[in-house]
């Protein structure tokens, strides 16, 4: 919520009521009358945006009012509004009761003390020690403003400690970025800026600073758009205590969109409104300067003319641009300056074509196939793949070229409707160029699609008064239909998902495989071959335990290798060959060893 | 056969080397030559094969060839602690030593060749008992010779 006030105050949101927002409001004040509160407010609300009043709220007011302090307070001040009487044997009476009472609250006091005045009654000026104490004991913001407005309308002089405490209790209010409000909410700072407002006034110097004021100016009008009455009825109130205060804030509002200024429209006006959207009356304005980004001027510096709050002023030269306006202002006393008196004028003119040549060239042969300048309008052309369209313009505002944001040419097949657009660029002298080759344009920009195209040319800028459709030409591109429609894919069988396995190595031809290994067992039986020729042999092998042992063992060992080899796994390999390789160490160990002993012994 | 120069020719080099290696080697020494060129060999025929065909079983290739690398070097030191030659240095080391240490070599290395190369052999001989739901047969036909593992 806080953070939503603060938005629309950051945003720099209007600081008055615009003429919609005073409407809007009224048509909330219109009835119907169900209760004296929503009488109350009804009347007050329109006193304050200074309606006509409703005739039957006194008729409501006399035969629904009791002799209660709530019914009282709110039938005095239509009472005093509209000038009904309430027709109530011992309203006096009951209301110094109230205000004698012991235990009577600073909000029995003030309903009191303001029945009383409201009716014309007298009010006993001791009273006013009694709020004095009351506000002492309760202490709250709600307390003070209550107090400020029991006080106001009591006869006598005002008490300085009560008009000094008006800005200790406005620094108990929170600041959040350019609005001021107490954590009560709306009602708790309306109450305020009336109980403040009603008491300087009659104690005769402002009680709050400037800046303050404005801020709680920012702080009610953020509350201009909220829903329901109550809330409503407390804009207005807060609105109306700043507009009548001792420090008024003002605001400045550009009428009729005057800030766009045109051959039709040359005038700027503006009008300096306080919070409730009131004109301010016998003030003037002047024009400081008016200067846009090249430095040029669109109002002549000094007074502008009209009074009463509304002011005007007409262009003294039409420069297309936009341009800040910077505003002073003389107030009566007792107003403080507009926060923002900087106007953004803008000046819109419109452009034309000028030097426009639209020229079709066959690219084969270079020949020319249509030079128009286009001042008898839109012209007709044909266009094949072998042509080229060179379209220059510059676009002038009166004498003068101007160069603009959004410059197009449009392509539209009057078939399909279809568009296709082309940026216009400028160049150093505000020349702007089309130049399309339709041969590489055809398939890229018009997606193959050939028939009559009417060619449009687009220009938008902020400083046009509207953008330009200028009708070009009319062209029949004819481009071979490459394409095929887009077959709908989306019902048709998707394609058959296969699963590829790991392809096999690539092996050898059988016989390449064949002749290797023949080659590498081939060395096996030379070795056979040689050793028989060096003659090996084995007559000197023994015939014993050990040597049987050592070469069966060897044996055994090569046979285990093959099983290996075979696929036999490790484990039992190792097991087997620990048996088998025991046995061999052993008898090769011994059958060595004695070998060994016996060529010793030679 | 005696070149122009005066120096010998290559002929007359080679001749005299195969000559005196006829004569002066022992027998055992060359028993253990003609085993160190049929190892040398097997070895130049796998790495023909390797640089004509591919590396494919690259395993098996490189145990095989590997393995004949490491008989070769077993094979080479047993020449040399067997060579009557070289007895002032290995006078410690009988010739039985030599042998059995040779045979122990050995069988240390066909153990780690064989393992190395058994990852093909071992895929190419186990019998596999194929079903007919398995997921890369369905819808194919299945080899002949292995249709006797469904009954």
């Amino acid at each position: 919520m806080r953070v939503l006030v603060t938005l629309c105050v950051l945003a720099s949101l209007a600081c008055s009521l615009s003429p919609s927002d005073r409407e809007k409001i009224s048509s909330v004040f219109n009835g119907p009358i169900d209760s004296l509160k929503s009488a109350y407010q009804v009347t007050v609300a329109r006193s304050i945006l200074e309606l006509p009043l409703l005739e039957s709220t006194c008729n409501y007011v006399a035969g629904n009012t009791q002799l209660a302090l709530a019914d009282l307070y709110f039938a005095s001040h239509i009472s005093k509004i509209q000038g009904c009487e309430v027709k109530i044997a011992g309203i006096e009476d009951f209301l110094n009761t109230e205000i004698a009472g012991e235990g009577a609250s600073m909000n029995t006091l003030f309903k009191a003390v303001t029945s009383l005045s409201n009716f014309g009654m007298t009010v006993d000026s001791a009273v006013s020690e009694k709020i004095a104490a009351k506000v002492k004991e309760e202490d709250t913001v709600t307390a003070h403003s209550l107090a400020y407005l029991a006080t106001a309308v009591l006869p006598g002089e005002v008490p300085k400690d009560l008009v000094d405490s008006i800005e200790d209790i406005a620094h108990r209010a929170d600041t959040i970025g350019n609005a001021m409000s107490f954590e009560g909410g709306l009602m708790e700072t309306s109450l305020f800026l009336k109980g403040a407002s009603v008491l300087s006034q009659k104690a005769g110097k402002a009680a709050l600073t400037d800046q303050m004021t404005q801020k709680f100016a920012n702080y009610i009008v953020s509350n201009k758009d909220k829903a329901g009455k109550s809330n409503l009825f407390y804009t207005l109130v807060g609105l109306d205590a700043l507009s009548s205060g001792s420090l008024v804030p003002t605001h400045l509002i550009v009428l009729d969109n005057s800030a766009v200024i045109s051959e039709s429209q040359r005038t700027l006006k503006v009008s300096l409104v306080n919070p409730l959207g009131v004109t301010v009356k016998d003030s003037t304005a002047k024009i400081i300067s008016a200067k846009g980004s090249g430095g040029q001027a669109i109002f002549t510096a000094g007074p502008m003319s009209g009074g009463d709050g509304t002011f005007e002023v007409a262009a003294s030269e039409l420069t297309r641009g936009v341009f800040t306006a910077e505003l002073g202002f003389e107030l009566p006393s007792g107003y403080l300056a507009p926060d923002n008196s900087v106007v953004k004028v803008k000046c819109v003119l419109p452009v034309e074509l000028k030097d426009a040549t639209f020229k079709l060239i066959d690219v084969d042969d270079n020949r020319i196939l249509l030079n128009n300048d286009l001042s008898g309008g839109a012209v007709q052309g044909k266009a094949d793949l072998s042509t080229r369209l060179i379209f220059d313009f510059s676009l002038a505002d009166g004498a003068e070229e101007v160069t603009l944001h959004q410059v197009f040419v449009r392509f539209t097949n009057t078939k399909t409707k279809q568009n296709v657009f082309f940026i216009a660029q400028a160049d150093l002298k505000k020349k702007y160029t089309i130049d399309l080759n339709f041969r590489s344009a055809a398939a890229k920009s018009f997606g193959s699609v050939g028939g009559q195209y009417s060619v449009d040319l687009i220009v938008g800028d902020a400083t046009l008064p509207q953008a330009m459709v200028i009708d070009v030409a009319t062209l029949n591109l004819e481009i071979p239909d490459s394409k095929e429609p887009a077959a709908d894919l989306s019902k048709q069988a998707k394609p058959e998902i296969t699963h590829l396995f790991r392809q096999p190595e690539k092996r050898p031809p059988q016989a390449i495989s064949a002749v290797f290994t023949g080659l590498v067992l081939l060395p096996a039986l030379v070795l056979l071959i040689m050793w028989a020729k060096l003659g090996a042999n084995i007559s000197n092998i023994q015939i014993s335990l050990s040597s049987i042992g050592f070469h069966g063992g060897l044996l055994a060992i090569i046979a285990i290798y093959v099983n290996f080899f075979l696929g036999v796994n490790m484990f039992t390999t190792v097991k087997c060959l620990a048996g088998v390789a025991v046995v061999t160490f052993l008898c090769g160990q011994r059958l060595l060893s004695s070998i060994a002993a016996a060529k010793k012994a030679k | 056969m005696v070149s122009s120069s005066g120096a010998p020719s290559m002929v007359e080099v080679i001749t005299r080397l195969v000559g005196e290696y006829t004569s002066k080697t022992p027998q055992k020494l060359k028993l253990i030559d003609a085993y160190l060129g049929y190892i040398m060999f097997t070895g130049i025929f796998q790495f023909v094969y390797c640089c004509l065909v591919g590396t494919f079983p690259f395993n098996s290739f490189l145990s095989g060839f590997i393995s004949t690398v490491a008989s070769f070097i077993l094979g080479v030191c047993l020449r040399i602690q067997t060579n009557p030659a070289n007895v002032a240095v290995f006078k410690d080391i009988s010739v039985e030593r030599a042998f059995a240490d040779f045979i122990f070599a050995h069988c240390l290395v066909m153990t780690a060749s064989v393992e190395e190369s058994e990852e093909v052999p071992r895929k190419r001989l186990k019998f596999r008992c194929y079903k007919p739901h398995d997921e890369h047969l369905q819808g194919k036909q299945v080899p002949s010779q292995l249709s006797f593992f469904f009954t």
